[in-house]
């Protein structure tokens, strides 16, 4: 059929556990898309993934229907993994909360180089790089 | 209250918000922008290179003030005006399906034909003959698009009675359905994606049409039919039509008819050469908007 793409929504959705609240709720209902419907496919889907959180890419039709491809685990989550924290600082403020090495940083940008829009390795590494100073992360050498 | 802040920005910096979003304990997700690629035909778009951004926060247990006050940080952090944050905030108990409900009210199409989803209640004067029941999925096909509504349009005048079918690219199987309805002998629903075809056959179990309709996950390359068909259905993108038109007419008798849409402007001139050179004779073009909707005779 002539599915014409309306809208993409990307989300970040524990494996199994999508729901219509926050944030499936809002970032689909706003599209029409069935929420309902996405949960239990994402959820079906996902069901063996363990704990993991899954990046999802959420295609949204002319006629409201969709589809949605799942991806590799988020920057953030690598990069907590990485830094051996088990979350990212939640306290507003500039307080370092851990430390990544330049290596691991590079290593995370190759993983996640397929899902980003990052043209280069050089571009994937400075978005890496970028996250990590969002989430209050230093990079070192 | 919930409050929402969306941030427009460049692409690449979606992951470093959505970092953002982790070291503030915020629920996110993001909205890459896109737009039509202009002559490109039915389907094709382009991103736009822009992200929004969207934050959730409660009002009530997240200090949305300080909140705002770190994202402005970011902002000024990451050279990015302050103008492309915005915000909104909605009720605690907001029922997040009624934005979709909304979208999927009962449709009228020509004359009788009427296309509902399963929790809305039946219409005045409904014949359960020419409703279809579509509870919305992973399946185009909900009856909202131009192409379905010129299907439907053009197969109702037709005598349907004891026709043997094919629904080409079917999706919900919502034009099968209806062929079913209107006392099809039986047909075959062929669609490419497995995620729409479970769709097709719930929704095939919500309108009692199971038995004698096909339903039919495969590839038009690989499909050959085991019987000839009386009628064809073909909702789909000029180029699918173009590229598997003299397979497609293979699969029908001589004298059967043919109903084709998904070709948009752009196309129609070449779908109608492609018409004409696999042995089509066109009775009756409709159109909807930039939409073209095509009856035809096998010759």
């Amino acid at each position: 059929m002539a599915k014409k793409l309306v809208a993409m929504v990307k989300l970040q959705i524990p494996a199994g556990k999508a729901n219509p609240a926050p944030p499936v709720g809002p970032a689909l209902g706003q599209h029409g898309v069935n929420i309902m419907d996405f949960c239990k496919n994402f959820n079906y889907r996902t069901q063996k993934e363990g704990d993991s959180i899954i990046p999802v890419e959420i295609s949204i039709f002319a006629d409201r229907s969709y589809t949605f491809i799942t991806k590799t685990p988020p920057v953030s989550f690598l990069l907590k993994k990485a830094a051996g924290i088990p979350k990212g600082n939640q306290t507003p403020g500039r307080t370092k909360v851990g430390v990544v090495t330049l290596a691991q940083v590079k290593e995370i940008a190759e993983k996640k180089m397929p899902d980003l829009t990052a043209a280069s390795i050089e571009a994937a590494i400075k978005v890496v790089k970028g996250t990590a100073r969002s989430m209050g992360m230093e990079v070192v050498e | 209250m919930l409050k929402r802040f969306n941030l427009t920005v460049p692409s690449e910096l979606e992951e470093p918000l959505l970092g953002l979003a982790d070291k503030l304990g915020l629920s996110a997700f993001s909205n890459p922008q896109i737009c039509d690629a202009v002559g490109k035909g039915e389907t094709d778009f382009v991103m736009t290179g822009e992200t929004i951004v969207s934050f959730i926060a409660s009002t009530v247990e997240q200090d949305t003030a300080a909140i705002e006050v770190e994202i402005i940080e970011w902002l000024n952090d990451f050279e990015q005006l302050p103008a492309c944050l915005s915000s909104e905030e909605y009720a605690d108990n907001q029922d997040w399906m009624l934005g979709f409900r909304e979208h999927f009210k009962p449709i009228c199409v020509g004359n009788s034909i009427i296309i509902r989803p399963p929790w809305a209640e039946p219409l005045p004067g409904e014949n359960e003959a020419t409703t279809i029941l579509i509870d919305p999925g992973m399946a185009f096909g909900t009856g909202t698009h131009e192409t379905t509504r010129l299907c439907l349009e053009l197969l109702e005048p037709l005598d349907l009675v004891g026709s043997y079918f094919l629904d080409i690219g079917a999706g919900s199987g919502i034009l099968a359905f209806y062929m079913m309805k209107r006392a099809a002998s039986g047909g075959i629903a062929i669609e490419i994606e497995g995620a729409a075809v479970e769709n097709m056959r719930k929704n095939a179990a919500l309108n009692g049409i199971s038995d004698r309709l096909h339903m039919l996950c495969a590839d038009l390359a690989s499909f050959v039919p085991a019987l000839p068909a009386e009628g064809l259905i073909a909702n789909i993108t000029s180029p699918v039509i173009i590229e598997y038109l003299p397979l497609m007419s293979q699969w029908v008798r001589q004298g059967s008819w043919g109903v084709f849409s998904g070709v948009n402007s752009t196309n129609a001139a070449a779908v109608k050469k492609a018409f004409v050179d696999n042995g089509w004779h066109l009775i009756k073009e409709i159109t909807d908007g930039d939409w073209h909707g095509f009856y035809l005779d096998r010759l």
